[in-house]
């Protein structure tokens, strides 16, 4: 399959999205691991979505008749501590969930790509001082930036985003400059320079498309690790309050009551592992594909099994 | 030309630092918080503290607070640089001595888990690549799985629950010094070691995989191969021994990983190291604190990644010092 | 002794502290003493004269037997810093209190107070000066003696600006000067009349006594602990984490038993549980009302628990100069809207009783307000109706809490004014934090716990006095009322109980009338676990685990083999 992108890149690339679909399509196809985090995903979006419709109960109001009471067909996934319906909470968490990764991830790339995009096209000094700021930004341990800057801010959704995307706009920037200095010097992007094509047009049309394809793997690897970060931020209590429902503070709240409720722990756990699992899958699996050396490897294991 | 090397990537560390110095310096700014009530010690919520505006002022004066924000940088950063990173305003003791004083657990803690987390990669990945498509690489593709969907402090609680709750085995928190009892030195790392070693071993399993599996399409194995040696020594002779080289670089990689990664778990296990520092100084608005760790912590990261860099290119002939 | 640490565990664990307080406080002005000058204080701060360090008979013998051993204590909270002056937190003065530094006396359990290193104490006629008599062969760790000259010297460091001591803003406006009258002797001379200067410097976190010079001018950074007169010495401090403390060999009330005492910090009170049970503590403090009761009704054995039911109270503070809750009919919306019943079960498993007032619920000073002020209790049509015939137009109530407790609090609380139509933006805050927001006045509704000093005014509505106002870490709600004011200075002349009662009713009423603060419940409960074989602990009603009126505390603790 990588083949065919080659094809298509050596030719004019219709458009970056184009060119990600594309290749999202074809993995989906014609991979198992993908097939089944693809699947997983969509399913986890429709509950997502229609969450607040199909929840048995209502995930604020405290019953404290049955608080801790282990799972019941009323209650499936038990009740918390002042009795409110776990399993409603789950499914009202899997929304922040998806929400807080989906705004970081995005911001991530729309603040990343154009900065990558700037550096690489310039060059010289410019491309310079922009790689050592994002170097230094590399090197401050994730998690304690995303810590830091949450406790700077204050928790809010907004905070989140910024927050857990700050420290992967980098690897955005890195790819895209990369692959921008790659594209640079190709025939065809000399000849749209020749024939007048402003620079930003030509980054737009040639050079973008091409380098996307690893942009979408980032992508699909960078969810796992927003939604972990915005799970752990909470767990911490650093991360969105009250009214708002979150796993990682579930997991948290579950703390003291871990031995008379472990399903106060388990339950929420299980969630957002089957979340990052769609996330892990699909990304994998596009990151084989595009690969050259996971792919042989594949090839590999193909006449080995021969 | 390792050397010219090796100077050129220190040199590149400065600027590298520099902004990092800023961006430390910047964050705490934006913290909220009264550093000079901070300094005062305010109360835990119990004691209605009243503390009058003579010792206030006092206080402000003494801190500069109201110096102009680059004159409070500079001196920060000029004594950042004789080693002074201040004082805690919650112990009112040097930052730099309760850092080194929480250094021991976090380091022992980091090198478990790495000892660990290679101790089951290692042989895992090796033979996962060695036998592909047996049940030792499809263990090992379980473990890797593993170590990446289920978030670490999950694992962390269902681990508390088993062995500190069920079982009772284990403390589920707290550290001891191994030179005050050994033996429960041993029990405090446990549960954090199985944690953060089974995340690092996830990676590393797919790493060492992946290179073997590329390596053993090389021309120099084949040739060995041609040249009539078992497979036994291709494998260990030659496929092991380059294997580990880029093994050790990734290991230089990981340590900052590990040390920054290693927050919400310490925090759980009420592990006292620096990552839990930064919290509870966060917690407490303890801000020369907040300051001190995160930018004692970016530079071992820089650290480690230059003495990976260095390391790989010793030992790596292929490198082109570019 | 012996019986009186029994009596110390009936009141504190019984949970009807309360009533007990109300008639000690009542009662107290049968009983002069004769230590204390018969002043209006000896009325309510009933002064024992039995000394706390007195060692029986046959306890040579026992020490022996019981002698050793070394206890880690599983504390909430840590000792942020050794200085016997920058005391953080009560744990913090608990732990400090409870082994190394010893305040001039202290308070007693019914709100009196017993003689630590000093005697007895008098005040002239006009309550413009206080004799402070001083216990004779108390040695500091050092070895020397404690004279009048150590009081002078700790008393003046605290007062000195410079040195930023916790009691500076206590103790500097109410003493001009303080002298030694002689060896034993000595006399603090006030700004004017000051009937609870006793009471201020029963507080640790105010006043303990360290020898002349312990403490440079302007040191506020140490590592290690100053010699104190305390049954245990300072022995090692590691910030964030433990305390230690070694057995002093001198003390004046006779040889401690445990060798060494470690005070661990474990944050969370389920790691403490946890500990309790693999041994790794002996004693926890603060544990959850799941553990206890998990110990209680067996499921968890070889443990014991007690409780200590804090005199003490929590309340909901409006802040009045906020831009929604300036507004009366607002506050009064909100106040129909909180049912506290509803969070008392969310938020405390039930613990506590319903209150009106600042007072304990049941006692004599309740009982004076059962006409004028019925209870507000939820009702979420009224607060409906009133909230929209009101001036709020949907602004969002900044309902700032600690993290910890605070938090159910702060979900119950946000959750209730939603129903009934607030726009709620909840903020959970450090500590820190939190104390700093409630006295910027950065908040619209927070809640605040309060200690219940044994009196509804001098340590109660007394911090709704304008200038406290200013002074905002005492009023949080800013509630300024000049007349309000006038009543209380005439309070602080008044003798005789039902005068007071009276005068305090009108008190009352005007505070109800403003609507600044919602009770939450009187009486919170915090639960201490120890090992079986930990033998003679005894803790304070309010949580506190130092000696207790008589005997009790660490120094007395011993390993039952």
């Amino acid at each position: 399959m990588s083949e065919t992108v080659a094809v298509r890149a050596s030719e004019q690339p219709p458009s970056a999205f184009a060119a990600a679909w594309h290749m999202l399509r074809d993995v989906v196809v014609s991979d198992r691991k993908a097939k089944i985090g693809a699947s997983l995903l969509v399913f986890l979006v429709i509950v997502a979505i229609i969450g607040p419709y199909i929840a048995p109960h209502d995930v604020e109001l405290p019953n404290t008749d049955i608080r801790l009471t282990g799972p019941t067909l009323s209650n499936i996934m038990g009740t918390d501590h002042i009795g409110r319906d776990l399993f409603s909470r789950i499914i009202s968490g899997l929304t922040i969930s998806l929400m807080v990764a989906t705004g970081a991830v995005v911001i991530a790339v729309v603040i990343g790509v154009p900065i990558g995009a700037f550096a690489g096209y310039q060059g010289g000094w410019v491309d310079s001082v922009i790689m050592r700021i994002m170097d230094a930004i590399i090197a401050m341990p994730g998690r304690l930036l995303a810590i830091a800057l949450v406790a700077a801010i204050g928790p809010s959704v907004g905070a989140l985003w910024f927050a857990i995307s700050f420290g992967s706009v980098p690897r955005y920037a890195r790819l895209i400059r990369g692959g921008v200095l790659a594209q640079r010097e190709r025939e065809y992007v000399e000849a749209a320079r020749a024939i007048g094509e402003s620079p930003g047009s030509t980054l737009f049309r040639y050079v973008l498309p091409n380098a996307m394809a690893p942009v979408l793997v980032q992508i699909t690897l960078n969810f796992p690790s927003a939604i972990t970060a915005e799970a752990s931020l909470s767990f911490l209590g650093l991360g969105l309050v009250p009214p708002t429902i979150s796993w990682g503070q579930m997991l948290s709240a579950a703390q003291p009551y871990l031995e008379v409720a472990p399903w106060l722990a388990i339950f929420p756990g299980l969630a957002l592992t089957a979340l990052i699992m769609g996330f892990v899958l699909l990304g994998d699996a596009l990151r084989d594909h595009l690969d050259p050396r996971s792919h042989g490897r594949r090839r590999a294991k193909k006449k080995d099994s021969a | 030309m390792l050397i010219r090397y090796s100077i050129r990537r220190l040199l590149e560390t400065i600027p590298t630092l520099f902004i990092i110095s800023v961006i430390v310096f910047s964050l705490v700014l934006l913290i909220p918080g009264d550093r000079v009530l901070v300094m005062l010690g305010y109360s835990g919520g119990d004691i209605a503290d009243v503390i009058s505006p003579e010792v206030y002022a006092a206080m402000e004066i003494r801190l500069g607070v109201h110096d102009p924000i680059p004159v409070q940088y500079w001196r920060w950063l000029s004594r950042a640089l004789q080693g002074d990173l201040g004082t805690s305003a919650l112990h009112s003791i040097p930052v730099i001595d309760i850092i080194l004083g929480r250094l021991p657990a976090t380091l022992y803690l980091a090198f478990a888990s790495i000892f660990f987390g290679a101790l089951l990669a290692i042989p895992l990945g090796v033979a996962a690549a060695v036998r592909q498509g047996t049940w030792v690489d499809r263990l090992a593709n379980g473990i890797v799985l593993f170590g990446l969907v289920t978030p670490g402090f999950w694992v962390a609680l269902m681990l508390v629950l088993l062995f500190g709750v069920y079982l009772g085995w284990l403390p589920t928190i707290g550290y001891t010094a191994p030179q005050d009892d050994f033996v429960q030195f041993v029990k405090h790392l446990t549960l954090p070691t199985i944690v953060l070693g089974l995340d690092f071993a996830a990676n590393l399993i797919r790493f060492i995989r992946t290179d073997f599996l590329e390596q053993m399409r090389e021309d120099y194995v084949r040739t060995a191969r041609a040249k009539g040696l078992s497979e036994r020594l291709v494998i260990w002779k030659h496929i092991f021994k380059n294997s580990m080289l880029a093994t050790v670089t990734v290991l230089g990689f990981d340590i900052s990983r590990l040390l920054g990664g290693s927050t919400v778990i310490e925090t759980l296990f009420a592990y006292p190291g620096i990552s839990f520092l930064l919290i509870q100084s966060i917690f407490n608005r303890d801000f020369a604190t907040v300051q001190g760790v995160v930018l004692f912590l970016a530079m071992i990261v820089i650290f480690m990644n230059y003495l990976a860099d260095i390391l790989y290119a010793l030992l790596n002939p292929r490198i082109r010092y570019e | 002794m012996k019986s009186s640490a029994t009596w110390v565990r009936f009141l504190t664990g019984a949970g009807i502290g309360a009533v007990l307080l109300a008639v000690a406080a009542a009662c107290g002005a049968e009983e002069p003493t004769p230590t204390a000058a018969p002043t209006p204080t000896a009325e309510f701060f009933e002064v024992s004269d039995s000394p706390i360090g007195d060692v029986g008979v046959g306890e040579a013998e026992k020490w022996e037997e019981r002698q050793g051993g070394t206890l880690i204590f599983g504390s909430a909270k840590e000792v942020t810093s050794p200085h016997p002056y920058t005391t953080s937190s009560s744990v913090d003065g608990h732990t400090k209190e409870a082994t190394w530094l010893e305040p001039l006396l202290q308070l007693t359990g019914d709100g009196g107070l017993a003689p630590v290193l000093a005697t007895s104490w008098v005040a002239n006629e006009d309550l413009t000066e206080w004799t402070f008599h001083l216990r004779e062969g108390v040695l500091f760790h050092t070895g020397q003696e404690m004279t009048s000259a150590d009081v002078v010297w700790s008393a003046n460091y605290v007062m000195d600006a410079n040195n930023a001591a916790r009691g500076h803003g206590d103790m500097a406006p109410l003493v001009r000067s303080v002298e030694a009258v002689d060896k034993y002797t000595v006399k603090f001379n006030m700004v004017g009349s000051q009937p609870s200067f006793p009471i201020i410097i029963s507080d640790i976190s105010v006043l303990s006594i360290i020898p002349v010079g312990a403490l440079e001018p302007g040191e506020i950074k140490v590592s290690v602990g100053t010699p104190g007169t305390g049954p245990f010495k300072f022995d090692e401090w590691v910030p964030a984490s433990k305390t230690v403390v070694v057995r002093f060999d001198d003390y004046w009330g006779g040889k401690p038993y445990l060798e060494k005492i470690v005070f661990q910090l474990i944050a969370s009170a389920t790691g403490r549980g946890n500990a309790l049970r693999t041994r790794e503590l002996q004693i926890a403090e603060r544990l959850s009302p799941i553990f206890a009761g998990r110990v209680e009704s067996g499921d968890i054995g070889a443990i014991e628990v007690s409780a200590a039911t804090l005199s003490g109270y929590r309340r909901m503070m409006f802040n009045v100069d906020s831009p929604i809750f300036d507004d009366i009919d607002v506050r009064l919306a909100a106040m129909y809207a909180m049912d506290m019943q509803k969070l008392l079960d969310e938020a405390f498993f039930g613990l506590g009783t319903l209150m009106d007032a600042a007072v304990p619920p049941g006692s004599v000073w309740d009982e004076a307000l059962r006409e004028c002020c019925p209870r507000r209790t939820g009702d979420p049509e009224k607060a409906r109706a009133i909230l929209a015939a009101s001036s709020y137009a949907g602004e969002r109530v900044r309902l700032v809490v600690g993290r910890g407790q605070g938090e159910p609090i702060g979900e119950s609380i946000s959750r209730q004014l939603r129903e009934v139509g607030f726009e709620v933006d909840l903020q959970v805050l450090e500590s820190g934090v939190y104390d700093e927001k409630q006295s910027t006045g950065d908040f619209d509704l927070t809640p605040k716990s309060a200690s219940w000093g044994g009196d509804p005014v001098i340590d109660g509505a007394g911090r709704w006095r304008c200038e406290l106002a200013e002074r905002v870490n005492n009023n949080q709600s800013r509630y300024c009322n000049p007349e309000l004011d006038v009543l209380i200075d005439n309070y602080y002349g008044l003798t005789d109980l039902d005068d007071k009662l009276v005068q305090y009713k009108k008190i009352a009423t005007i505070l109800y009338d403003a609507a600044v603060t919602k009770h939450m419940g009187w009486n919170f409960t915090r639960f201490f676990g120890w090992n079986d074989n930990v033998k003679g602990f005894e803790h304070r009603g309010e949580g506190g685990y130092t000696r207790g009126p008589v005997g009790g505390g660490l120094w007395r603790v011993y390993f039952e083999d």
